[in-house]
C-alpha cells in the first residue's frame, strides 16, 4: 500500500496502480518498502500493541476448515490475540449484510469501512480471509479510515494492506508470536 | 475410450508424469513436428491436466474444439461437453471453473460477441479459465478469414489478453497461460489470441516436449474466492452474490471490487515476464529509428518488411507485444528510445493497437506514429504493403 | 533448391479437388527435405466447386510471412474454371506473378486468351498445361488423384525434393493418424478409401500418378525458349 490514511471517496488509486506490488517470496511489504519478514513482523507487533482498539479479523479459512493446519492456526490466533492485547471480530460470511451490519460482532468485506469506523479500530490484522475479499476490504479501509491494516496471508500477500507478510503457515504464526512477545517486552507493555 | 486412473502425487488420471511449468516450457527435451495451430493446441491441452472443456463448434471456428473432444475420448481431458450456443458455453465454462476445474474453450469473432456478457463476469468472479480466441473478425459482413476486430471488444473485460504470433507461440503460451492465470494473486481469466487461419490453419514446424508429461493440477483451494463446494465451509453452491444495494457502502465495494480485478491483471506482469521471456520481443536493428509495433501475424509481416528494408540499407526493428492486457507500456517505451517513426500495421479497420500505442506514448514520446497499413476481412498484409507505407513517410534512396 | 532461396506457391482450385490436401502434403515434403516451409489454406464456407486457394512457402531461410501469397513465383491451377469463370481470389489468375515464374494448369484445352499469353510472355513465365484429371483417371482409376498429378508435375519440374520425401509425406497424410481433416475432407477421405480396399493400394496409386508426372516433366525444358507448353496425357 502506498500511503496510510484517507484516499477520498473512491478506493483509488489502488496500490497496484501506484506501482506497489505483492512482495516476492520470502519477503514482506511495509507500506511501499519490500523488507525482510522479521522486520515486518516486529513492525506489525509494534503497531498492534500501540494503536487503539487493535483487532484481529479472522476469516473463514481459519474459522472453519477441516484441516489440521486450520485447527492449529485457529489456536495460535487466539494466543496471538492475547499476546497483542487485541480484540477479535470474525469475518465469517462474505454475503452483504442487510439491512444493517452489527459492527460489534462481525466485519464484512462489503462494508468493512463502516465496521472499522464504528469501532474506531486503528490497527487490524486480516487472517484467513480469501484473497479477493481481503483485497476488496483492504482497499476500502484504506480509502475511508486511517486504520493500520495488516495482512497475514497464506498465499502471496496483499499490497493494499499497510503491512503484508506472505506464505504464512502455522509455524510462521508461532514465529510471529515469539517476536510479538519480544516486542511487547521491549515496549514494557 | 482410454483408461482413467486415479490422480496421484506424481501422475495424473491419464498416467502422465506431473511436472512444473518451468520443466515443461524450459527444460523438457523437444522434438520437431509439422503442425497447424489447431493441432498444436490439442498438443498443449494434452499436456495441461485439463479438467474440463466446453465447445460450440461452428463456422467460423477452427478444428481446435473438436480436437479437445478427441483428447477427452483419449482420456486426457476430464470432462467435455457441447454448449447450447456461445453464450451457454462461456457460462458453462464459468461454472466449471468456479467449481475448481482447470477449464479451456475456444471461440472466434461472432461467437465471442454473442458470449460477451460472460467475459467481465468471468473476471469479476476471478476464475482462471483460458479462452483461445482465434480471431476471425466480426459481422457484418461475416468473415471466416482472419481479422482481429473482436480483440478491441475484449480489451476492457478485465481478462488478461496475450497474443501469440505463430504455432510455436500458441503452444508455449497456452501452457503458460494456465499457470499465470492460476496464481492466487492473479487468478483472472486469460484470453490467448491468435489470428484465425493464419495460425489455426497454417502448418509449420514446431518443437514439442514429449506427451508423457503434464502440468500439476490446478489447486482450487488457493483461489481468492471460495470454490463451489457444499462440504467445505464456507459451503457454497454458487459464488457469493454480490448484491448492489442503493447505499454508499456498496458503491465503494463495487468500485473496490473492480479495481481489484484490474489490479489482479497488473499483478500478472512478473509471472508473464518469466514464462514469456519478456512482455515484448524485438527483432531487427536495436538502434533503428524506424520501429514497427505489432502483435500476432502483423509481427510476421513486419519482420519480412524489416528484412527487405535492410537490403535497401534502411535500419528498422519490430517490437512485438506479447501481452495486450496488461499492456507492456514500460517495456515498449524502453524499446522505443531513439525511435523517430513508429508504424502500427494491423489486421482490422479500427486500429485498436494504434490507439493502445498512442495512449501509452502520450506525453511520453515524440515519435511520429503511423497507424497502418491496415487490412481487414481476411485480406493478407504483404510485406510490400508495409514497405509502401514506410516509403510514403520516409524518403528512402533506391526504393 | 540449391540456387533459389524462396518459393511462394499459390494453388487455386475448386472445393473437392484436394487443393488444401496437396498444400499440406507439399508443406510436409518440403519440411521433410529439411527446408523451412509453411502453408495456409483459404476457403469460404465449405462447398463443392467453390473457389479454394492454398499457399505454400518454402525457403532456405526462416519464413515470417503468413497468409495469402500475393506475389507468387509458382501458380498451380487445378481447374479450367478458375481461369474461365474467375473462380479465384485474384483476377486474372496470374495477378501478382513475379517475372520468370512457373504456372501449371490442369485443363483439356488451352485456357489462355491472346491477352493472357502476351502478359505471361512479357513476364517470361513458363506455362505448362496438361490434363491432370485424365492422367489421374488413366493411372489411378479415379479423378480424385488429380491433385497428386498436379503436385507431381510441380515437383517433377522444380526438383524441390526427391520422391522419398514425397512418399513419406503422402504416407503420413493418408496412412498416418496425426493429420486433422475438416468434416468435408474427412467424408472425401472415406469415399476414396472405399474405392481402394486397402490404404496401401491408395498410396501406390497416388505414387504411380506422381511417378508418371515426373516422367512427363523430364520431357520439358522450363529454361527453354518455348514458354507455353502443352503436354499430351
Amino acid at each position: 500500500m502506498a500511503n496510510q490514511g484517507p484516499a477520498y471517496y473512491s478506493p483509488y488509486p489502488t496500490a497496484v496502480y501506484e506501482g506497489v506490488i505483492t512482495p516476492p517470496e520470502g519477503k514482506a511489504l511495509l507500506l511501499e518498502e519490500v523488507v525482510d519478514e522479521e522486520k515486518a513482523m516486529r513492525e506489525i507487533a509494534k503497531q498492534m500493541l500501540t494503536k487503539e482498539n487493535a483487532t484481529i479479523f479472522p476469516g473463514p479459512q481459519v474459522l472453519y476448515s477441516y484441516s489440521d493446519e486450520a485447527r492449529r492456526k485457529a489456536t495460535l490466533i487466539k494466543e496471538m490475540a492475547e499476546v497483542l492485547n487485541a480484540k477479535m471480530i470474525p469475518m465469517y460470511d462474505y454475503r452483504p449484510k442487510y439491512p444493517k451490519i452489527d459492527a460489534e460482532i462481525e466485519i464484512n468485506p462489503n462494508h468493512p469501512n463502516l465496521t472499522i469506523w464504528h469501532n474506531d479500530i486503528k490497527a487490524a490484522i486480516f487472517i484467513g480471509v480469501h484473497c479477493h475479499y481481503a483485497n476488496v476490504a483492504l482497499k476500502m479501509v484504506r480509502c475511508e479510515t486511517d486504520c493500520y491494516t495488516i495482512a497475514m496471508c497464506a498465499l502471496s500477500g496483499h499490497e493494499d494492506a499497510m503491512a503484508t507478510i506472505r506464505d504464512q503457515h502455522a509455524s510462521d504464526l508461532e514465529q510471529f508470536i515469539k517476536i510479538a512477545r519480544e516486542v511487547k517486552a521491549e515496549l514494557k507493555l | 475410450m482410454a483408461t482413467i486412473k486415479d490422480m496421484t502425487d506424481t501422475h495424473n488420471w491419464s498416467g502422465q508424469k506431473l511436472v512444473t511449468a518451468d520443466h515443461m516450457l524450459f527444460e523438457a527435451p523437444r522434438e520437431k513436428h509439422f503442425m497447424t495451430g489447431s493441432e498444436v493446441l490439442k498438443e498443449a491441452v494434452k499436456r495441461c491436466t485439463v479438467d474440463a472443456s466446453v465447445s460450440y463448434p461452428i463456422t467460423p471456428q477452427s478444428e481446435a474444439a473438436h480436437l479437445i473432444g478427441e483428447l477427452w475420448a483419449e482420456g486426457y481431458v476430464g470432462m467435455y461437453f457441447r454448449g447450447e450456443n456461445e453464450f451457454g458455453v462461456m457460462a458453462e465454462v464459468a461454472g466449471c471453473a468456479m467449481a475448481g476445474a482447470r477449464t479451456i474453450t475456444t471461440t472466434s469473432g461472432p461467437g465471442t460477441l454473442r458470449a460477451m456478457e460472460n467475459f467481465p463476469q468471468w473476471s469479476g468472479t476471478r476464475i482462471p479459465c483460458q479462452l483461445i480466441l482465434m480471431a476471425r473478425g466480426i459481422n457484418s459482413p461475416l468473415t471466416i478469414q482472419p481479422d482481429n476486430l473482436e480483440v478491441t471488444f475484449m480489451l476492457e473485460t478485465g481478462c488478461m489478453i496475450w497474443y501469440a504470433e505463430n504455432v510455436q507461440e500458441l503452444f508455449d503460451m497456452s501452457i503458460a497461460a494456465f499457470i499465470v492465470a492460476e496464481k492466487p494473486d492473479v487468478h483472472v481469466p486469460i484470453v490467448t489470441v491468435v489470428d484465425g487461419f493464419f495460425v489455426s490453419h497454417t502448418r509449420e514446424s514446431v518443437m514439442l516436449p514429449a506427451d508423457d508429461i503434464a502440468l500439476f493440477p490446478y489447486e482450487p483451494y488457493k483461489s481468492p474466492l471460495p470454490p463451489i463446494d457444499s462440504e467445505t465451509p464456507p459451503g457454497r453452491f454458487l459464488r457469493d452474490p454480490f448484491v448492489m444495494k442503493s447505499n454508499y457502502i456498496s458503491y465503494a465495494t463495487h468500485a473496490s471490487w473492480q479495481w481489484e480485478v484490474r489490479s489482479a491483471v497488473e499483478r500478472s506482469r512478473r509471472y508473464a515476464k518469466h514464462f514469456l521471456k519478456g512482455l515484448v520481443h524485438v527483432t531487427g536493428t536495436p538502434d533503428a529509428e524506424i520501429a514497427f509495433v505489432t502483435c500476432g501475424t502483423a509481427s510476421h509481416q513486419a519482420k519480412e518488411a524489416e528484412r527487405e528494408l535492410m537490403k535497401l540499407g534502411v535500419k528498422s526493428k519490430v517490437i512485438k507485444l506479447r501481452t495486450i492486457r496488461p499492456f507492456p507500456k514500460e517495456e515498449l517505451l524502453k524499446e522505443l528510445e531513439g525511435v523517430k517513426h513508429i508504424f502500427v500495421p494491423e489486421f482490422n479497420v479500427v486500429g485498436w493497437l494504434e490507439k493502445e500505442v498512442k495512449t501509452a506514448l502520450h506525453n511520453n514520446h515524440t515519435a511520429e506514429i503511423v497507424g497502418g497499413p491496415r487490412v481487414a476481412g481476411g485480406m493478407s498484409l504483404p510485406a510490400e504493403a508495409i514497405l509502401k507505407e514506410v516509403f510514403e513517410h520516409i524518403n528512402v534512396e533506391g526504393k | 533448391m540449391a540456387e533459389k532461396k524462396r518459393y511462394n506457391i499459390r494453388i487455386s482450385g475448386l472445393g473437392g479437388q484436394g487443393v488444401v490436401t496437396t498444400a499440406h502434403i507439399l508443406g510436409a515434403c518440403l519440411d521433410n527435405a529439411g527446408n523451412y516451409a509453411s502453408l495456409v489454406p483459404f476457403f469460404g464456407s465449405e462447398k463443392r466447386m467453390a473457389p479454394v486457394e492454398a499457399y505454400v512457402r518454402a525457403s532456405t531461410e526462416p519464413i515470417y510471412e503468413v497468409g495469402e501469397v500475393i506475389y507468387p513465383d509458382i501458380i498451380m491451377i487445378y481447374h479450367s474454371q478458375v481461369v474461365t469463370h474467375g473462380k479465384s481470389y485474384t483476377m486474372p489468375f496470374y495477378t501478382g506473378l513475379k517475372p520468370n515464374s512457373l504456372i501449371i494448369i490442369n485443363t483439356d484445352f488451352d485456357v489462355l486468351t491472346e491477352d493472357d499469353t502476351k502478359v505471361l510472355n512479357d513476364l517470361n513465365a513458363t506455362v505448362v498445361q496438361f490434363d491432370a484429371t485424365a492422367l489421374a483417371l488413366k493411372i489411378a482409376g479415379t479423378e480424385l488423384a488429380t491433385n497428386m498429378a498436379m503436385m507431381g508435375m510441380l515437383l517433377g519440374l522444380t526438383k524441390l525434393v526427391n520422391t522419398s520425401h514425397i512418399e513419406a509425406a503422402v504416407r503420413e497424410r493418408f496412412l498416418g493418424n496425426s493429420f486433422v481433416a475438416s468434416g468435408g475432407t474427412a467424408s472425401l477421405d472415406s469415399a476414396i478409401e472405399k474405392k481402394f480396399k486397402k490404404k496401401e493400394q491408395l498410396l501406390t496409386a497416388n505414387m504411380n500418378v506422381i511417378n508418371k508426372t515426373f516422367e512427363m516433366a523430364d520431357t520439358i525444358d522450363i529454361t527453354g525458349s518455348e514458354l507455353i507448353v502443352r503436354l499430351k496425357v
